[in-house]
């Protein structure tokens, strides 16, 4: 299955912990604590070497909108949006909205589970309200 | 800047989707219609500065547009210097001109910015997104984020879904008047409202469409054009561009850090104020970001922008008329060419040459545009200031 990242920027934005769970795979700064997403390999502030961290995917919605014309890889509507992790990082993904759920907004809590998605079943972070 | 640049010429083709135009095609008519206007040949021009930010996706010509454009119209042996800012390419190379002449190295300068984007093969990535390309794996796209910005802005300064359409109607009122214009028929609220759902609240007639077109500018120092024995009518009082900032992630979506950051290094260099701006060219690449550009020019107060094009204070006529040329919304938004495209209004307007869309007495003018995405910011943003010079009338 292809992740997230591996297409676009040469590697995928998950990774799996010791239990095979996966996690949102950032890059944290050792001297100013910088995280960042997509990981970087060195800080900008610093220029130190990053290390990796995983993160809990946790986090609120900044602001989520409903594209009604799916663009290509995409085969129908569905909502996405800026979410601001616990981590201080903020990420566009998908956001999952059930039958019946009202619509994703601003300042909601969400947490991220994998999931396929679009027409190419690729394997990316989907934000769930709790 | 040691040297004052001033605007001699501009030229413009028509905007649209033309089966049978090519870059040079396009290239061609804009700068000959420069060079005309400007009363000068090919032959005059000591540096080509050239916008264009598709050709390689889109035509396989990645690099030397400007020399292919240059060489059209019989311009040779000179430096070429050839700009790929996303959608503020054209903005990029006027500014690179103005630091040519303004820096005294040069003294006569063809500015080309041009796109065919008609014959694009397939439907492709969307257009503004190299710096979003991990996004646009999950589905990003630019109506997305100003559709986000609309939602924000709705939410925090109650701005309404009927302000942001009246902005694709105003800008298609001034189209109405602009014969090189791609959209020209008039619209209603209704139509704006009731038109195809992109990403809500925007509409299909919130976003502005694709094209083709070509516009030029040709800038001279005040040595050029006593060499060539010109009197230019208008100054550029200021050419700034500048790039995102990203270390800041959590950042507040109703408002462009950037485009405030080069608005006000524009007006401390052009020594005016937002209050001083008579006529103004604000990237509407789609409806609402019109409104945050008043907001973060300075046009207004924040949060007041809605407001502003709902009273009509930025249509013809009103107080700080807005995109007199039908913006990006109408014209069409051939990246390359747009940034060259709003000097050229912007110029028309000073020079008392815009019909019945003249905004009277018109002095000063300014262009923004903001250009590609990188780290959830904008890559560029580009902001200009036009002066009529003293003593000339319009
Ligand atoms: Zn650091």
């Amino acid at each position: 299955m292809i992740e997230v990242g591996v297409e676009s920027i040469g590697f995928s934005v998950l990774q799996r912990d010791a239990e095979g769970t996966y996690h949102l795979a950032a890059s944290r700064c050792p001297r100013c604590g910088d995280v960042r997403l997509p990981r970087r390999e060195h800080c900008v502030n610093d220029g130190l070497a990053c290390e990796t961290i995983l993160l809990s995917g946790k986090g609120r919605i900044y602001e989520a909108v409903l594209i009604t014309v799916p663009p290509k890889g995409f085969d129908r509507p569905f909502w996405t949006g800026y979410v601001d992790l616990d981590e201080g990082v903020r990420i566009f993904a998908q956001i999952a909205r059930a039958e019946g759920e009202p619509p994703p907004s601003h300042g909601q809590p969400v947490q991220m589970q994998p999931q396929e998605i679009g027409t190419r079943s690729v394997l990316a972070p989907v934000f769930f309200r709790i | 800047m040691t040297r004052t640049v001033y605007v001699a010429g501009t030229g413009i083709t028509a905007f649209g989707k033309f089966a049978t135009a090519s870059l040079g095609s396009l290239g061609r008519e804009a700068g000959a219609a420069a060079l005309a206007d400007a009363g000068i040949q090919g032959r005059d021009i000591d540096v080509v500065t050239c916008g264009c930010a598709r050709s390689g996706t889109l035509h396989g010509r990645e690099s030397g547009v400007g020399q292919y454009l240059g060489w059209e119209l019989g311009i040779e042996g000179v430096p070429v210097y050839n700009e790929k800012a996303f959608c503020a390419s054209g903005a990029m190379a006027l500014n690179v001109a103005h630091l040519a002449i303004g820096s005294g190295r040069h003294d006569v300068a063809l500015v080309l910015g041009v796109e065919k984007m008609s014959s694009r093969g397939g439907r492709g990535r969307p257009l503004t997104s190299d710096g979003m390309v991990l996004e646009g794996e999950v589905g990003f796209t630019p109506p997305a984020y100003y559709a986000m910005a609309a939602r924000r802005h709705m939410a925090v300064y109650g701005t309404t879904r009927e302000q942001i359409a009246a902005v694709a109607v105003k800008n298609r009122r001034a189209a109405v008047d602009n014969p090189k214009a791609q959209y020209r028929a008039p619209i209603t609220l209704d139509d704006v409202l009731d038109s195809k759902p992109i990403v809500a609240p925007l509409n299909l007639l919130d976003c502005c469409p694709t094209g083709d077109g070509a516009a030029a500018v040709v800038l001279v120092s005040e040595a050029g054009a006593e060499r060539l024995g010109i009197e230019p009518e208008i100054e550029v009082a200021a050419s700034v561009v500048g790039s995102g900032y990203y270390r800041k992630q959590d950042r507040d979506m109703t408002t462009f850090s950037l485009d405030r950051s080069t608005a006000a290094k524009a007006y401390e260099q052009a020594q005016v104020a937002p209050s001083d701006i008579d006529v103004a060219e604000v990237h509407d690449s789609f409806s609402v970001a019109e409104i945050l550009h008043y907001e973060d020019l300075g046009l207004c107060e924040p949060g007041m922008g809605g407001k502003l094009v709902q009273a009509g204070e930025t249509a013809l006529g009103g107080r700080i008329p807005v995109n007199t040329g039908g913006g990006l919304l109408n014209r069409g938004h051939p990246l390359g060419a747009t940034g060259v495209a709003q000097i050229v209004e912007l110029a028309d307007q000073l020079r008392g040459r815009s019909g019945t869309r003249q905004v009277t007495g018109a002095r000063t003018a300014l262009a923004h545009i903001s250009g590609g995405f990188q780290d959830g910011d904008f890559a560029t943003s580009g902001v200009t200031v036009l002066a009529r010079r003293h003593g000339t009338a319009a």
